[in-house]
């Protein structure tokens, strides 16, 4: 094959690349998606949830370590809810060690994860399966 | 062709050894640091002075290094054509410092518990700045080298390229939810996140195909030969994956539709090169009756093998309605851990006998026999871990999504498959340590020339 043509398909995939990425920042700037935003509390909850590197154990749809559960849903899970994250939080368990944190920024550790519940689901149970193998997500807890 | 020496410190130093012999001690404490996670994963009490928060991101980061030192070490030293520029040394210099320093840092970071907390980097976000600062050295040093040739590239100079391009982007990209109105919309944060942690593997797959290609076209002396239209065909389909197949990572994110789409029709496309892959194994004979180079030949062999077993699961969990059930589960740890031993550790410890053959290293032994023993312990280890893995992702996977159990009860039932990862970790560290010890002393004393 000949020189240009490589240079000029590596360019046309290198330039669909950088669109996208700006258009993945547009619609997070202008919030098109129409999800969840955190609010003041949420970010310093979700700083905290960094801090103490959750994500080495915990996931958010599926993504992050593998040892603990899946956070998405703690507060709506049946039999779970706020009540029930805090004093895990402030405990511990078995596998997971106490969160030496003050009472103050476990509310906003909690803050941050009932902003991300409201988001959608995980796993997913409300997905309908296309003839082609693709999944479309219900609407029922897509956000909002 | 020479590879470039400096003067550090009034010492000199061999650039593409030190780089080579980073990667393998990072290797070889990132597999122990690995072991002791497996470990601590069923019983989580063990080792608590390095618990698993700090033992995961170590483990992580470490075998990341190991890939990248590798192919630094493997581009440094064969991007430059024998008669052509040579490497500016002033910026290889600071290369390796802010390199050496940003990794202590990051490692002290992790054991004194300072975390970032996103997956993969875990560390601070501000030690980013030293790792953007160290790849445009890098970048610059090997951009020069490779626009100054003016013929046509060999397509594995065309993936280092794209290799080094796409990690410069990705990375960047992959701190924008720094932004502030990208920090406040978590699914967005989320979906820009597995956008560039996808085409991030893929910049480095791209590094370290390349360097097979490099090997395959070495060992049949068609180093500056030409390359077929399939194979440019083909990276390109590589690429193509590369700037749209990432969405895998997110088929179950409320996120926007269109993108999941594009990627899993991109994403069938890799159908094309497995089966290209099969039908070309089953023409040719790949034996050949010369000795040189035997030991390469072996590890890409066996390479060759993990990349039709991981291109098929990784074709199957692209299908969005089987991600479903195995998307959150180990299936997914067997598609990365799979890609990252069985095919690019394979790939670069190939690299390792054919840097160590090719730069006259060490003891001139063609004999094959103990790297055939120790390969097969290897890999013995890597299929039980490897097939652990996916029973553990199946059970979770069906019992969380299929019969509504819990986490707990779900990963009870996954256990008998997670407890044989720790046998089986031991077994590979059994098979591959000896052949990196074998490889690091000679390497050591040549990175210091003292052979």
């Amino acid at each position: 094959m000949k020189s240009r043509y490589v240079i000029a398909l590596f360019s046309l995939l290198l330039t669909a690349f950088i669109f996208k990425s700006i258009y993945l920042l547009k619609a997070s700037y202008s919030n098109s998606n129409e999800g969840i935003i955190l609010n003041e509390n949420a970010l310093i909850g979700k700083q905290i949830f960094r801090e103490k590197n959750c994500i080495a154990c915990h996931q958010f749809y599926g993504l992050g370590g593998y040892m603990g559960p899946d956070l998405t849903n703690v507060f709506s899970a049946p039999g779970k809810g706020r009540n029930y994250a805090r004093a895990i939080i402030s405990v511990g368990t078995a596998k997971m060690p106490k969160i030496n944190i003050p009472d103050h920024e476990i509310e906003f550790l909690l803050d941050y994860l009932e902003s991300i519940d409201k988001t959608g689901e995980s796993p997913l149970k409300n997905y309908k399966v296309s003839p082609y193998g693709n999944i479309e997500i219900s609407n029922s807890r897509k956000g909002n | 062709m020479e590879t470039s020496k400096l003067v550090i410190a009034g010492k000199e130093i061999n650039l593409s050894s030190l780089f080579i012999s980073i990667g393998i001690l990072c290797l070889m404490t990132g597999m122990l640091f690995g072991l002791l996670a497996s470990i601590q994963f069923m019983y989580p009490k063990f080792a608590q002075i390095l618990p698993f928060v700090k033992n995961r991101p170590l483990h992580v980061t470490l075998v990341i290094t190991w890939i990248f030192s590798i192919c630094i070490g493997a581009i440094y030293s064969y991007a430059p054509k024998p008669d052509s520029a040579k490497l500016n040394k002033t910026l290889i210099k600071y290369h390796i410092l802010i390199f050496i320093a940003t990794g202590i840092a990051i490692i002290f970071s992790y054991l004194t518990g300072t975390f970032g907390g996103r997956e993969y980097w875990e560390f601070p976000p501000y030690f980013s700045i030293f790792i953007i600062i160290n790849w445009l050295l890098f970048s610059a040093n090997i951009l020069r080298i490779l626009l100054k040739d003016k013929q046509p590239w060999p397509i594995y100079k065309w993936m280092w390229f794209a290799g080094v391009i796409f990690f410069t982007l990705t990375f960047l990209e992959s701190l924008v939810y720094l932004l502030p109105f990208v920090a406040k919309n978590p699914i967005m944060e989320l979906t820009i996140q597995w956008k560039s942690y996808g085409a991030l593997v893929g910049s480095w797959n791209l590094m370290v195909y390349g360097t097979a290609v490099f090997l395959g076209n070495k060992i049949s002396g068609n180093i500056y030969g030409k390359d077929t239209a399939k194979t440019v065909l083909l990276f390109f389909l590589g690429l193509t994956n590369l700037v749209f197949n990432w969405a895998h990572h997110i088929y179950t994110l409320p996120t926007i539709s269109w993108l999941k789409t594009t990627a899993y029709i991109i994403s069938m496309t890799e159908w094309i090169i497995l089966w290209d892959i099969i039908r070309s194994r089953l023409k040719n004979s790949p034996a050949s009756a010369s000795n040189e180079f035997i030991k390469t030949k072996l590890f890409l062999k066996w390479a060759d093998k993990w990349i039709i077993i991981n291109l098929f699961l990784a074709l199957l969990i692209s299908i969005p309605a089987i991600n479903v059930y195995t998307h959150g589960t180990h299936i997914t740890v067997a598609h990365a851990m799979g890609s990252t031993i069985g095919i690019n550790t394979l790939i670069l410890i190939a690299f390792l006998f054919f840097y160590m053959e090719d730069k006259n290293i060490g003891r001139s032994n063609n004999g094959i026999k103990l790297e055939k023993r120790f390969n097969s312990i290897f890999q013995f280890g890597l299929l039980i871990f490897f097939f652990s893995l996916i029973g553990a992702g199946l059970t979770k996977g069906i019992s969380m999504i299929h019969l509504g159990n819990d986490f707990n009860s779900s990963m009870k039932l996954a256990s008998p498959f997670l407890i044989m990862l720790i046998p089986a970790g031991i077994i590979m560290c059994l098979g591959l340590f000896p052949l990196l010890f074998r490889i690091l002393k000679p390497l050591l004393l040549h990175t210091f020339c003292k052979d």
